[in-house]
């Protein structure tokens, strides 16, 4: 497996009630503690991440009024690519940007998924 | 009975592998498994454990056909 993935659900981009999107990556910086890498080696504890991020997404969409997905990808993502996307789409931008904040920050503190390795240049 | 103990990230390397099937006589509780592990017990306070997908108390009991997850603080994202 590649990555989680948890998409925006498509009757949710159909729905032209959502004037707002927002759309956070998390990409890999090319300095971990001043020094330089290639890429970071993610894993994860598969069935549980994917019970918790679907249950966090749900918590979104209940607590901000919107549609979200979000997907993370696992094993080896290079300097400059995105791990992570959350994507929020609600009426107006202030639910938007509030959803999509509280989805990335949700994702990093629950889910059980690890920087396994980084690659040292 | 056996267990299947999971490993991840720091939690892989002090045990150097990443799963073990466990014997046991009788159901035990999680605070127990670190008793029977001597190269995670030194960790425990930094791990989270989940029993079947949910987190679970050092006292929860781990039975036969169980599969118990030994989590490092995430860094995910």
């Amino acid at each position: 497996m590649k990555s989680l993935s948890f998409p925006l659900s498509a009757e949710a981009e159909a729905a032209f009630a959502h004037g707002a999107v927002v759309v956070f990556e998390g990409r890999i910086r090319s300095l971990e503690e001043g020094r330089p890498i290639a890429a970071i080696r993610y894993e994860a504890y598969v069935p549980m991440a994917e019970k918790i991020i679907a249950a966090l997404i749900r918590r979104t969409e209940s607590d901000f009024s919107c549609k979200a997905g979000a997907s993370h990808r696992l094993g080896r993502v290079p300097v400059g690519e995105a791990a992570v996307t959350v994507t929020c789409s609600a009426a107006h931008r202030e639910e938007a940007f509030a959803g999509a904040r509280f989805l990335i920050d949700a994702i990093k503190a629950e889910a059980p998924i690890w920087k396994a390795d980084y690659e040292w240049l | 009975m056996a267990v299947r103990l999971l490993f991840f990230a720091q939690a892989c390397q002090w045990v150097g592998t990443n799963e073990v099937r466990l014997d046991l006589d009788r159901p035990v509780p999680v605070r127990q498994l670190f008793e029977l592990m001597p190269r995670i017990k030194p960790h425990a306070a930094s791990l989270r454990v989940a029993v079947n997908h949910e987190y679970a108390e050092p006292g929860a009991l781990v039975k036969d056909g169980d599969e118990v997850a030994f989590l490092p603080p995430f860094s995910g994202g």
